[in-house]
Formats: C-alpha cells, structure tokens, sequence
C-alpha cells in the first residue's frame, strides 16, 4: 500500500506496520530527524524505516506536516518564549481533536521525529487536560494507577509543604 | 497510557503549566512517573508568589535538610524532615531572587531559632549557606534578582563564576557592592532581558557602570528601566542608543516614572 502526496522531489517513509508513504521532502522535512537523515542520505528510492510510528500515526502526523509546511522552521529558542506561548491555533486545536490514545501517540511520535512544534502543541493540549484537577482526577482522567506507598506519598507531602494548596 | 509518556514529554507537558503552582502539585502525586517530572517543574522558582509566612518557612525546611551534613551542624540549624529528602530539590531551582530567599530564611530564624542566638547574623548565614547551595546544585541559573539584596554579595560566593553567566533575566537596581556592576559587566553576558527599577538610588559616579552592562550584552531583547531620576536616565539613555548590540537585538523596551 503507498500513499502519495503531489508534486516536487519526495522520499519514502515506511510505517512500523510496513505501511509506505512517499511524501514531498519540504513536507517530511518538518522532521527535524527526518530533515537530518535527507541531508545525510541525498536522494535515495529506498523507504526509511520508521519503526517507531505506525500507518494510523504517521498519516496524521503527515497530515500536519503538509499544513505546515511554510511555517518557519523552530529555533533554537529558549525555554521562556514556548512556556509564555499558551496560543493553539483554531487549526491544531481541530487536529488534535482526537482519542486520548491518538493524541498520545502524536505526542510520541513528534518526539521521535523530533517535531518541536507539533510536540509543543500536543503537551500544552495535554497541560490543558490537567489544570485545576485534583491527583485523583488526573488518575481517573487518563487511567493512570497511584503506585505511590502511604508512606512514601506522606514524606513527598512533607517535602512539598509549601506548595500545597490550602 | 500517559504514565507510559517518557520523561522529557511529561516534563514538556509541566512546562505548559509551570504558572499554575496548584495544578503542578497535583502533578506529583499522580504516581511516581509523574512525581520525578512534576517535581523539578515545582521547584524552578518557589520563592515567586510566597509571602504566606507558613509556605516560606516550610520551603526552607526542606532546603535546610538538602544541605551537607558538615553546613547544618556549622550553623546548628537541623529541619524537621527527619528522614533523608527524597529529591535534590536545590537541583531544580532556576531563579534566584536573593532578597527574598534571605526574608524567607529570616522568617525561618524568627520562628526556629531560639531568641537569645544572635538571630540576625543567623538570617544572613543562613540564605548564603542556600544561596551557595543553589549555585553549586542547579544545573544552570535562568534569573538573577539581586535587588534589594544589601546582606551579602552572591558573586562573591563559591560557584557564582561557574553558574551566574548563564542567567537571561537579570533584575537590578542600587549597586550594594562596590564593583558588583563591574562584576557583572564582565561575568554576565548572555542577558536577554534586563530589569532595572529605581534607578534614583544608583549613584551618579556608578551610571557609567550601569550603562555597561548594557553595552556588553549582545542578546539583549528587553529592558525596563524605572526611574525618578531624569539625569541617570539620561545617561543610560545615551548609552542605549550608542550601543552597537542594542541596535540590533532590543524589541522591548519599557520606561517606567520618567518626567521629562
């Protein structure tokens, strides 16, 4: 099974699930490992192999890529300017409009493929999944279990004191 | 399926809501996955938005059981964690404004130490004991706020040459110190954004050393200045508009209190 996107030089990429997608390089580019391996390699017919990412991922991931594949590429920026920016646009918010698990999975694969800003639009969905809830309704929330010992959770309390809301 | 997220996900997600401190401590009690990256987050400024003489004293509590053994007995001061701390929580620290890490360690004098101990010597060893502790812990600094900050100098403590010419946000205002602008001019120099407010306390013969700093920074992005005093504006002014890195990397630029 291929996958085609349209016109310009295009490299192939191989889903976990041996799924083949032939993607316009500016495109696959927003990968920044993607990017690297493409300037290392030159031009090439054989795929690269993402075993990472499977087909249902890695169409959605492409599916971003080619929305925003005029943005300029990230800087170096620091730390300060992505935390001040709290902004998803209208467009992403739709994209990541998804099931718990698939916006998990974009999350692991813009890591993997080192998509800053699609990982930074994902952990800030997930930021705002979390604010204002409680330990236990974050547990409930995403199915998590508390491995945390009594006694072990009442010295981390101690330690925290000062932060507890009260 | 979120617990199994790796560390610096996790860690990216926390960032996005490093403001809200409640949330944040939700965070680390989910599980332990969550705790090991929730808790470097919670800890990157504790001394922001702490004025709760309770919340100050029992976040020195902690730092005081992160200090060597051989510190604690010197300054015979112990915590009231009696187990080891989970956490290298001085690790995680990222801003530090020395005059309120020095009114929290006094708040935790006044309401530990025993009144016939001369306390006000104790208060001013104590936040150098912290402060010295931060240097040599933290991984990097971020800000620097040493105004108001009359009781000691941090560039003279022990590790301040190793991690102070990291810091992007400096916050400043009188020079307490003969030579600290000098100092700082010369030690710190990758400043994005730069603070200096009531500038009328500066001494006029050290406006030169003040419009320096300035001068060296090549990344400077914002400054804010804040100042009754229309002469010492004058000359930071000039000295602004005279440097050739400003010219190219300022994008903001906020005058606060100026008559003209």
């Amino acid at each position: 099974m291929t996958s085609e996107s349209s016109e310009g030089k295009k490299v192939t990429l191989k889903s976990c699930d041996d799924v083949e997608f032939k993607v316009e390089i500016p495109v696959a580019s927003r990968s920044i490992l993607l990017k690297n391996m493409i300037e290392d390699v030159g031009e090439t017919d054989q795929s690269i192999p993402l075993p990472n990412v499977n087909e249902k991922v890695l169409k959605k991931v492409l599916e971003w890529c080619q929305h925003h594949v005029n943005d300029p590429q990230p800087t170096n920026d620091d730390d300060d300017s992505r935390r001040r920016n709290t902004e998803i646009d209208d467009w992403d918010q739709r994209f990541l409009n998804v099931e718990q698990d698939m916006l998990f999975e974009i999350i692991l694969a813009a890591n993997y493929l080192d998509i800053k800003p699609l990982l930074d639009i994902g952990c800030k969905t997930v930021a705002n999944m979390i604010k204002g809830k409680s330990p236990e309704e974050i547990r409930n929330t995403f199915n998590i279990v508390n491995d945390f010992t009594p006694e072990e959770e009442e010295q981390i309390r101690k330690e925290n004191e000062w932060a507890e809301d009260r | 399926m979120p617990s199994a997220l790796p560390y610096v996900c996790l860690s990216n997600i926390f960032q996005h809501i490093d403001k809200d401190q409640k949330s944040l401590y939700s965070c680390a009690f989910v599980n332990k996955h969550w705790c090991v990256s929730a808790i470097p987050e919670l800890w990157r400024s504790p001394f922001e938005n702490h004025q709760e003489s309770k919340r100050q004293i029992a976040l020195i509590n902690t730092y005081i059981a992160c200090l060597p053994q051989a510190i604690q007995k010197r300054l015979r001061i112990s915590s009231t964690l009696t187990q080891s701390v989970t956490f290298n929580y001085p690790a995680y620290i990222r801003n530090i404004p020395v005059n309120r890490i020095f009114l929290s360690a006094a708040e935790w004098c006044n309401s530990k130490i025993e009144a016939e101990t001369p306390r006000e010597r104790m208060k001013k060893e104590l936040s150098k004991a912290l402060c010295r502790n931060f240097l040599g812990q933290a991984a990097y600094i971020d800000c620097l706020d040493i105004t108001i900050a009359n009781d000691f100098n941090i560039f003279r403590l022990y590790g301040a040459s190793n991690k102070l010419p990291q810091i992007h946000t400096l916050k400043v205002n009188n020079e307490y110190y003969s030579d600290q602008f000098k100092t700082i001019s010369k030690l710190c120099q990758n400043i994005q954004s730069l603070i200096i407010s009531q500038m009328e306390y500066v001494k006029p013969t050290n406006y030169g050393d003040l419009v320096k700093i300035i001068q060296v920074q090549p990344k400077l992005q914002d400054l804010s200045i804040d100042s009754h005093n229309f002469e010492g504006f004058k000359v930071v002014w000039n000295g602004l508009v005279n440097s050739e890195y400003a010219k190219n990397s300022l994008t903001n630029l906020i005058i606060k209190h100026i008559y003209f």
